[in-house]
Parts: C-alpha cells; sequence; structure tokens
C-alpha cells in the first residue's frame, strides 16, 4: 500500500512540473513578435538593394553602399546580419546617424519612427540627392518616403512611392514593383 | 543425282532466286538500320529540345519570382507558377527555400503525382519513362536563395517520335518494291549466259562429248568463264584419252600382282599350320610346367632385383604352400618382407648383399603363413643378368622345410639337452662357458661364476623310493633351479645328481651370493612328489673366473668341482668358493694320484702289524695288517692317500696287494714259528673293494694261493659299509661263512648303529672304538653303554676286540667286562715284519706283550703321528 501511494505521489508531481515548464514560454508573444519582426525587415534592407539602381555619380566617391540609421535604431543587433554583406559588384555598410547633414554620404537611409514629427524636414533635405529611403512608420510612404513596412495579416509587407522614386532617379525593379504596394502621390 | 538435284530444285537453288534473296536481305538491313539510326536521332534530338525548353521554362520562372522569394511572397510566386498553364508538357512545377522547404507550387489539373521533397534529388535532369524533370538552383547576382524543380510529360515526344516512325516505315516498303522490280529485270543479263552454260555443261556430261563449243555472250567475266570452260572441255578430252591408257597398264598389273599374292597365300597358309602346331607344343609345354609348379613343393617365383624386391611372378601353389594368394605379393611390394620373422630380418639384408655380389644365395626363415603360424622357409635364388652383366632379373623358389628344421632342432636338443630335465647338457654348458671364456679374454673386467651342484644324499633318495621319484624329483630340482638365476644364466645338468650353473657377466663376488642363497632357500622347501614329501638340500661348489687365468672350460668346471667337495666335506648343504688353497690341495691330490699309481709298480706299499692279544692271558693270538706307503718323501700314512685311492679307483689294485702280503705273511709266519700256528690276521677292507663282484673269488684265490687257513682270516668292515651296501653285504657276509672267513665290524658304535643287521648277518666280531675305551674310565654311562654292547655281542655270539688299550686301567676294566680280545700300545704299537718276527722268537706266552723288550728299527715321529690320527690309520 505505501509503496502504490509514493508511486502516484511521484507521477502527480511528474505531471505538475510538466505544466509548469510549457506555461514558461508564453511570458511575452508581442515582444518576441517584434524581434523577428525587426529581424525579416533587416533582410528585407538588404534585399532591397539588390533591386534597385542608383545613378552612377552616387558612387563616385566610395564603392560601398552606405545603409544609415537615422533616429533610434528599432533593429537591435539585426542589422550585424547584413552588415559588410555583397550586393552585387558592392558591399552594404550600415552606419548610425542622428542628423540629416550626416546621411549626405549614403546610399540607402532608414528613417527611424522617433523621426516622426521631423520627416517633413528630412525629406526636404534630402529632395535633390539619390537616397533610397526607407521608413516602417504609417503614412510615411504617403509623405514621400519611397519604401515604407506595413504588417499585413502577421507578415512584413512593404508600400512604394513610386513618384518619390522617379523624383529621385532612381530604378526601382519591376520584380520589387509587383510585391508592393504602390503608392501614387505627387 | 547431280541431274535430279538440278532438276528437282531449279527455282530455290537457281542464281537467279539467290540473287533476289540476297537483295532483299540487303536492302532490308540497310533499311532497318537506317530506321533504328533516324528513331534514334529523332529520339534524342527531340528530347534535346525538351530539355532546352524545360531549362528556358525554369529559367523564366526563377528569374521572375527571385523577389517573391526573397520578399517572402508566396502569392506572387504562386501566380509566376500558374503562368506555366500556357504551355502544355509541365506538369509539375515547385519552388523551393534556401533550406529545401516548399515555397510554392504549381500542378496540372490531371496531375496525381506528388510534389516531391528535394532532398533526395540531385540536381540537372531526370529522365524517367514518361517524364523529363530539370532541378536547377534559383540565382540572383550570384547567391542562391532557392532551388526550382520543373517536370515535362512525354506525351509529345512520343507522338512525334510514333509519326516519324510510320512515316520511315511507308518509304522502306515503297522502297522494297522498287528496288525488286528493278533488279529482276537487271539480273535476266547476268542469269541467261550462266543458264546457257549450264545447258551446255548437261549436253556434254550425259553426251560424253567434249568437242562442243559454248557461245561467248554476256558480261566479260561469264565471257571469259565461257572461254575457260571451252578449254577445260578440250583438256578433259584430251585426259580422258591418257586415261582410258594407263588404266589398260594398271589392269594389266593388277592382274600380275593377284598372281602373286595367290602363290603367296598358299605359302602364308603353310607357315600358319606350322606355327599352330608350334604353339599348341608350346601350350601343351606350359600345361605340363603348370601341372609341375602346382605339384611342386616349391613355390618359384621371380622379382626385380631392384629396391623392393617387387615380385613379377609367384607360382599358384604358394596357396597351397603359404596360404597367400599369389597376387597379394606381387600387389603389395612389401609384402613378402612384412611376413618374414622380424629375427630373420637382418638375414635377409644379408642375403641380398651376397646375392647382389655372387649372383647366388640361399637361405632360410621363418615366414608367416596366412593362419598366422610360422614356417621354416628354404629361399633359392639366382640373380640373372643381361648381356652387359647388369642385374635384370632374380628368379628363386620357396620350399617348407619345417619339418626338417623340427627335426633338426630335435637333435639338437638330444645332442645338447638333458632330456630328463630340458635343462642344457654339459656339452652345451661346455660351449657356453667357452662362449664367456672368450668375452673374458677381450674384457679382463668382465666376470663370471660356475655354480657347482650336487645334491646331497640324491642316491639314498633313489634307492629308498625308486628311480621314477628320483627323477621327478631332478625335474622339480631343474625347475627351482631356473627359477633362481637371471634369465641369460645357465643352468645345466651334467647326470646323475649334479647341476651346473652359469652366472653370466657379473659385477662380483658379492652379487653370486644372493643367488647362492636364493638357491638353498628354495631347496629348504620341501618337494612335494606323488607318494612323499622330500627334503633335500645342496652343496655347492663356486668358481670364479678371476680365480685363476682360465683358458679351457674344463679348467674351471674342475675348480668348481673341487670347492663342491669341499662343500660336501664341510657338512653338506652349504656352499664353498673355490680358491687357490683348494686348488693347491687339487693338485697335491692329483700329484698323489700319479704318484699312488706309480707306487704298485714300485713296490713302495709295506705292511705294519699290531698284535691282537687275548685278555685272558695276554697272548698273542693275531695281527691287524696297517698299510704303509714308503714314497720318496717319507712314509705316507692310510689318511692321506686312501681317499684319493678310493676316488681313483686305485684302492682295488692296492687293497688287493694287502690281502694277498697279509695271508702271505701270516702264512709265512705260521710256518716259521710253530707256537704260532692259529696266528690270525684282519686285514681292512673299503667300500669298492667289497663291492667288486669278484670279491668272493678273489678272497677264495688269495687263501689258496698263500695257503692261510680261511678261519685266520678276519676282515673288517665299517657299519657305514654294511649299512649302505645291505643286501650285497647279506650275499658276501653267507658265502665268506661258507668260506669259514671271519667277518669283523669295526668301529662300532661310531656310526649308524642300526643294530638289527647284526641279527640277520653272519658276523663274528665286533671291534669297539677307542673312543669308548677312553671315555669309559671316567664316565659311567659310557661304561653301561659299553657293557651293553659287549653283552649283546655275546648274546649274539660274537666276540669283541677293543682297540685302543693304551693303561693298565683300562686294560682291567675291559677285562672285567669280559672282551675276548685286545689291540694298543700297552701291548704294542704296529711293527714292521721285522719287528714282528722279532717279537715272535722271543715271546714266551706267560709274559705279557708289553713287557718284551726287543728292537725296534720303526723311528720315533712315525709313532707319534699314528698315535694322534689312530683312528684313521685303520684300513
Amino acid at each position: 500500500m505505501n509503496f502504490m501511494y509514493k508511486r502516484l505521489l511521484y507521477f502527480i508531481s511528474l505531471i505538475f512540473t510538466l505544466w509548469v515548464i510549457f506555461l514558461l514560454p508564453q511570458k511575452a508573444p508581442a515582444q518576441e513578435l517584434e524581434l523577428e519582426e525587426y529581424r525579416i525587415k533587416a533582410a528585407f534592407l538588404y534585399n532591397f538593394a539588390r533591386f534597385i539602381e542608383w545613378p552612377e555619380k552616387v558612387f563616385e566617391n566610395n564603392s560601398s553602399i552606405n545603409l544609415c540609421i537615422l533616429g533610434e535604431d528599432p533593429f537591435n543587433n539585426n542589422l550585424d546580419t547584413i552588415h559588410k554583406k555583397p550586393v552585387r559588384d558592392r558591399i552594404l555598410t550600415v552606419r548610425r546617424v542622428n542628423t540629416v547633414q550626416e546621411v549626405r554620404n549614403c546610399q540607402i537611409i532608414f528613417i527611424s519612427a522617433s523621426e516622426k514629427n521631423n520627416l517633413m524636414h528630412i525629406l526636404n533635405e534630402l529632395k535633390d540627392l539619390s537616397i533610397f529611403t526607407i521608413g516602417d512608420t504609417e503614412g510615411f510612404a504617403q509623405h514621400g518616403v519611397i519604401i515604407n513596412f506595413y504588417i499585413e495579416q502577421d507578415k512584413v509587407r512593404f508600400e512604394i512611392n513610386v513618384n518619390a522614386a522617379k523624383h529621385s532617379k532612381l530604378q526601382i525593379s519591376s520584380k520589387l514593383l509587383k510585391l508592393a504596394r504602390i503608392i501614387d502621390v505627387k | 543425282m547431280l541431274n535430279n538435284s538440278t532438276s528437282l530444285q531449279p527455282r530455290e537453288n537457281s542464281i537467279r532466286h539467290s540473287l533476289i534473296r540476297i537483295n532483299r536481305l540487303t536492302v532490308g538491313i540497310v533499311l532497318l538500320i537506317s530506321l533504328l539510326a533516324l528513331t534514334t536521332y529523332n529520339f534524342l534530338s527531340y528530347k534535346k529540345t525538351l530539355e532546352r525548353n524545360l531549362a528556358v521554362q525554369a529559367r523564366i520562372i526563377s528569374t521572375n519570382s527571385s523577389a517573391a522569394i526573397l520578399f517572402n511572397n508566396r502569392e506572387d510566386a504562386e501566380e509566376t507558377l500558374s503562368s506555366l498553364g500556357t504551355v502544355p508538357d509541365i506538369v509539375t512545377a515547385v519552388l523551393y527555400t534556401k533550406n529545401g522547404n516548399i515555397f510554392a507550387a504549381y500542378q496540372k489539373e490531371k496531375t496525381t503525382d506528388g510534389i516531391p521533397s528535394l532532398f533526395f534529388q540531385e540536381q540537372g535532369y531526370q529522365f524517367g519513362r514518361n517524364y523529363l524533370s530539370l532541378i536547377q538552383p534559383v540565382v540572383i547576382d550570384t547567391e542562391t536563395i532557392g532551388t526550382i524543380y520543373i517536370k515535362s510529360g512525354l506525351k509529345d515526344l512520343y507522338f512525334y517520335l510514333l509519326a516519324h516512325l510510320i512515316l520511315i516505315v511507308v518509304v522502306i516498303v515503297v522502297s522494297i518494291l522498287t528496288a525488286r522490280e528493278f533488279l529482276s529485270r537487271l539480273q535476266k543479263t547476268i542469269t541467261n549466259p550462266i543458264n546457257d552454260l549450264v545447258e551446255l555443261m548437261k549436253t556434254v556430261s550425259e553426251g560424253k562429248n567434249y568437242s562442243v563449243n559454248a557461245l561467248l555472250h554476256g558480261p566479260s567475266e561469264l565471257q571469259s568463264l565461257s572461254h575457260g570452260f571451252n578449254e577445260m572441255l578440250g583438256q578433259i578430252q584430251k585426259r580422258d584419252m591418257e586415261l582410258n591408257a594407263h588404266r589398260q597398264n594398271l589392269e594389266e598389273m593388277v592382274y600380275r600382282r593377284t598372281n602373286e599374292l595367290a602363290q603367296t597365300n598358299v605359302q602364308l597358309r603353310e607357315e600358319l599350320t606350322e606355327r599352330q602346331k608350334a604353339e599348341s607344343a608350346l601350350i601343351s609345354t606350359k600345361a605340363q610346367l603348370q601341372h609341375l609348379l602346382v605339384l611342386s613343393p616349391a613355390v618359384i617365383y621371380s622379382c626385380n632385383p631392384d629396391d623392393d624386391f617387387s615380385f613379377t611372378f609367384v607360382s599358384d601353389n604358394v596357396k597351397d604352400q603359404l596360404g597367400y594368394e599369389p597376387e597379394e605379393f606381387l600387389e603389395d611390394p612389401i609384402f613378402w618382407r612384412s611376413n618374414i620373422h622380424t629375427e630373420n630380418l637382418d638375414l635377409i639384408l644379408a642375403g641380398r648383399n651376397s646375392l647382389l655380389n655372387r649372383g647366388h644365395h640361399i637361405h632360410e626363415y621363418r615366414f608367416k603363413h596366412k593362419d598366422g603360424t610360422y614356417l621354416w622357409v628354404r629361399d633359392e635364388m639366382r640373380l640373372i643378368t643381361n648381356d652387359k652383366g647388369h642385374p635384370f632379373e632374380i628368379v628363386g623358389y620357396w620350399i617348407d622345410i619345417t619339418e626338417q628344421k623340427h627335426a633338426e632342432e630335435q637333435i639338437t636338443q638330444r645332442a645338447f639337452y638333458d632330456q630328463l630335465t630340458g635343462l642344457p647338457n654339459r656339452s652345451l654348458f661346455v660351449d657356453r662357458l667357452r662362449v664367456s671364456l672368450e668375452s673374458r679374454k677381450r674384457n679382463q673386467d668382465y666376470l663370471f661364476a660356475v655354480l657347482f651342484i650336487d645334491v646331497d644324499r640324491f642316491k639314498i633318495v633313489n634307492d629308498s623310493l625308486g628311480h621314477s621319484f628320483g627323477d621327478q624329483l631332478l625335474v622339480m630340482i631343474a625347475q627351482r633351479l631356473k627359477k633362481c638365476v637371471r634369465t641369460f644364466d645357465t643352468v645345466a645338468r651334467f647326470g646323475g645328481d649334479e647341476f651346473a650353473v652359469l652366472l653370466d657377466n657379473i659385477k662380483g663376488v658379492a652379487e653370486i651370493i644372493p643367488i647362492i642363497e636364493r638357491i638353498q632357500n628354495e631347496m629348504k622347501l620341501p618337494c612335494n612328489l606323488t607318494r612323499q614329501e622330500v627334503f633335500t638340500s645342496f652343496s655347492i661348489g663356486v668358481a670364479l673366473s678371476d680365480m685363476s687365468p682360465y683358458t679351457q672350460p674344463e679348467e674351471i668346471l674342475r675348480d668348481a668341482d673341487i670347492a663342491m667337495y669341499y662343500a660336501k666335506a664341510n657338512g653338506k648343504a652349504c656352499y664353498v668358493l673355490f680358491d687357490a688353497s683348494m686348488h693347491a690341495q687339487a693338485v697335491k691330490v692329483l700329484q698323489m694320484e700319479t704318484d699312488l699309481r706309480t707306487a704298485i709298480e714300485r713296490h713302495e706299499f709295506v705292511l705294519h702289524y699290531q698284535p691282537v692279544v687275548s685278555m685272558e692271558d695276554d697272548r698273542i693270538i693275531g695281527f691287524e695288517a696297517l698299510l704303509r706307503w714308503v714314497s720318496p718323501n717319507g712314509i705316507v700314512y692310510p689318511d692321506e692317500f686312501i681317499s684319493v685311492a678310493e676316488e681313483t679307483g686305485l684302492i682295488v689294485p692296492i687293497g688287493k696287494w694287502v690281502l694277498y702280503e697279509a695271508c702271505r705273511q701270516i702264512s709265512e709266519w705260521q710256518e716259521r714259528f710253530p707256537q704260532f700256528q692259529h696266528l690270525t690276521i684282519s686285514v681292512n677292507l673299503s667300500t669298492k673293494e667289497f663291492l667288486q663282484p669278484t670279491f668272493i673269488q678273489l678272497i677264495e684265490n688269495i687263501l689258496q694261493r698263500t695257503g692261510l687257513e680261511a678261519r685266520n682270516l678276519k676282515l673288517e668292515l665299517t657299519e657305514k659299509m654294511i649299512i649302505e651296501n645291505f643286501e650285497h653285504a647279506a650275499t658276501v657276509f653267507q658265502q665268506l661263512r661258507a668260506l669259514n672267513v671271519q667277518v669283523m665290524i669295526d668301529d662300532f658304535g661310531t656310526g649308524y648303529s642300526a643294530l638289527n643287521y647284526m641279527l640277520y648277518l653272519p658276523i663274528d666280531s665286533l671291534k669297539i672304538d677307542r673312543f669308548f675305551v677312553r671315555k669309559a674310565g671316567a664316565n659311567e654311562n659310557v661304561k653301561e653303554i659299553v657293557k651293553t654292547i659287549i653283552t649283546l655281542a655275546h648274546a649274539l655270539k660274537m666276540d669283541v676286540i677293543v682297540e685302543g688299550i693304551e693303561t693298565e686301567e683300562e686294560m682291567s676294566l675291559f677285562k672285567k667286562m669280559k672282551s675276548e680280545y685286545a689291540q694298543g700300545f700297552l701291548f704294542s704299537k704296529p711293527l714292521d715284519n721285522t719287528s714282528v718276527e722279532k717279537l715272535l722268537e722271543h715271546y714266551i706266552p706267560s709274559v705279557p706283550v708289553h713287557n718284551i723288550s726287543f728292537d725296534t728299527k720303526q723311528p720315533a715321529p712315525a709313532i707319534e703321528m699314528e698315535n694322534s690320527s689312530i683312528k684313521n690309520l685303520n684300513l
């Protein structure tokens, strides 16, 4: 009798332990999703570079494609994976800048959501430069950012402001265009 | 034949048809090869096109969907893939991510194939029975971002191939038909001239007419053929004529040769008859030989003179003689040798050498019969050599000589073995001894011993229990002796109760003592024979080979014999080792024997006389004759030479002389001294004398020659002599009584004292031994015994003589006991004849003898000697 009882107790405690272990990873689902989101966005940043063609004069001073993060960096260390990765015959380099004056040497600028209020000023500064602008804040594309990320059905998607691209003298591959939501405002 | 075949199958075998068949076959093969080549080419080229199309499709899809893959947009990728619906052959198309997971897929509606996993697939084209697939990477810039799988059905390919095939077949059929039409016409230009030639040949062969000629037309080759044919016909015509001539010639030759052959045939037949006669003679000779071989006790054989002596022939009678089949000898090269007794194998090898050296050899050996017994076989063989003198063959015969051997063995057995005991006899023993002596000559350390064994008291056993009992005892002794010695020692019987043992190769005396003791212990056990239990003992004389430098077997045997006599003298049942002193003694005895022989011739013996005195009145009533040997070395007393004389038999002539001389002397004295007319003379007898069959005649003869009255002769015998020869004694005593010769028992009381003989034998007197005289004075018991003896003697009407009286006390003692006569130094020592004569001259009957004084020539020391061993001096 005593033996049977001991075995039952042991079994119950095992079940309980397993239940606790199953509960543990469900602690912060939102935070987890956000991390995954920026890993994908980082990869997209690199892939965008492959479907964009800059005018030749942009690379007069250097050979690498500089990707600059303007404002607060939401990517954590996800950009490390694409830093110094080759794009056709060039190399993608990731840099972080705080003011718009620092971006003249950049070919791609990611405008962080933290610059939302300063957006118009930034875009105005970059108006005549062939710089590929990217954002992930709702409404950025409508305001003139060339590519803007958005989430649809838990998937990262992007929209392209074709006029802004045309204005910046950048050529975007039709393959990319085919995948994007086209924003056509002046 | 030729005509038949040409007429029966003209169509099938004709050149025309052959040509048609050849053409058809050729055209068919060419067309078939073309068909195969064309079809293969079409297949390969269409497949190549298909592959190229597939590659193009794959490239388009992968380029168009690269962005979709990169930006993870499945919808777009699927849309791109669905554009393949316009391409009819494509069945399946799949895009895989870099990790190999399915990213987007397209399948034609009716297709039931599953979407394949990329995992096991290899890149490149894959060609199946009804599909062609391609797997290639999706590359952007230089980076591979995924993989595309595209699969095309082959329906179109097969349709296209079928259409081509049908077209080609149609072309072939048309070609064949056309070619046939053309060929049949063209052939005639060739076949017609040939047919003409054939017809011509038929005509020639049927008519044997070689003078016709063929027409020259048709192609050039045929024309030259016709020309050649014409020439050939000419040649044949010529040859035909030559052949005819030749045939006639041949026929003549054949005729001649046939005649010759017939003659030869007759000769051959005659020869054959002769040969048959010779053959039948040979067969009958062979049969006779065969009969002889079977009848003959000898097995004939032949063998090769090689190492194995392998047999080539063994006659059939080997089965009768040895029990084996001839084949057994022929098939197994070692069969013969393996059946020879192992002890004889050396002999065989030696024999082989002898045969090869001398060409002829005979040997005898034991051979195992099939029934397991060994037969003695005489094997005589002869070596046959070829012209060059090389050994060629060995022929020989075997003959069973077992019985002969057996007989020989029996003869040997008789010659060398004692029939009773089966032991070696003296001659074999001596042979073996000689061998041992030879061994000793080669090796001085080689030591052996000879035991000379005599069975004590065997004569008594034999006499009292019978000869057959004695024989049984000897057999038992022989068995026991054999048991006691080592296997290689020799035990022999020398005859009678004498045995000898040769202990060979011993280490020393220490080794033989245990053997001797064993023999004696064995003898102590009773012999249980049929009726009686008998105890015997051995007297053993031992001679060792290193005692003296022996060269002859007889020498060592003699010494063993001497030692045995010493053992006997030592009181029997003991053994004595021979030593040099014995040898010296033996030599002395031998010398004495020689001297004794000459002593008779040289008259060196003399008699001394001791007076016998009457107790009653001290009168001399007679003398006892005592033998003395006046040898060149001085006087010798009987105890020194009598035993030798007895052994050698010289005692007989000596004894005869003593008897004669004593009787003669007394007779002479009786005449010279008239007052002594009744003098008696006592003479000691030896056993041998006594046992002489002519003993009684001798006594009669002596009495007659000397003129002595028989009653004055007293013959002295010991008890022992009487008891041992009782029957003889009884006869002789009766005869002596008849002659009136007196018989006296000498040394009474010292020997057996089996008194009963006294009751049956006619005995006149007893002589009491000096032993009793010495003791009677001091010992009352002895006195009583002596008294009893004297009483007994008187009761049996015997006189009593006491010898060795030396004192007056003794004299008076025996006087009291009423003994009749006395001898001794008290009266007189033995005297030579001159002294006796003096004594008799001066004799006064009333005066005791010992008081008579007279001169004596007798030297003092001689008396001393006589005194000390007086008993033994008596004869």
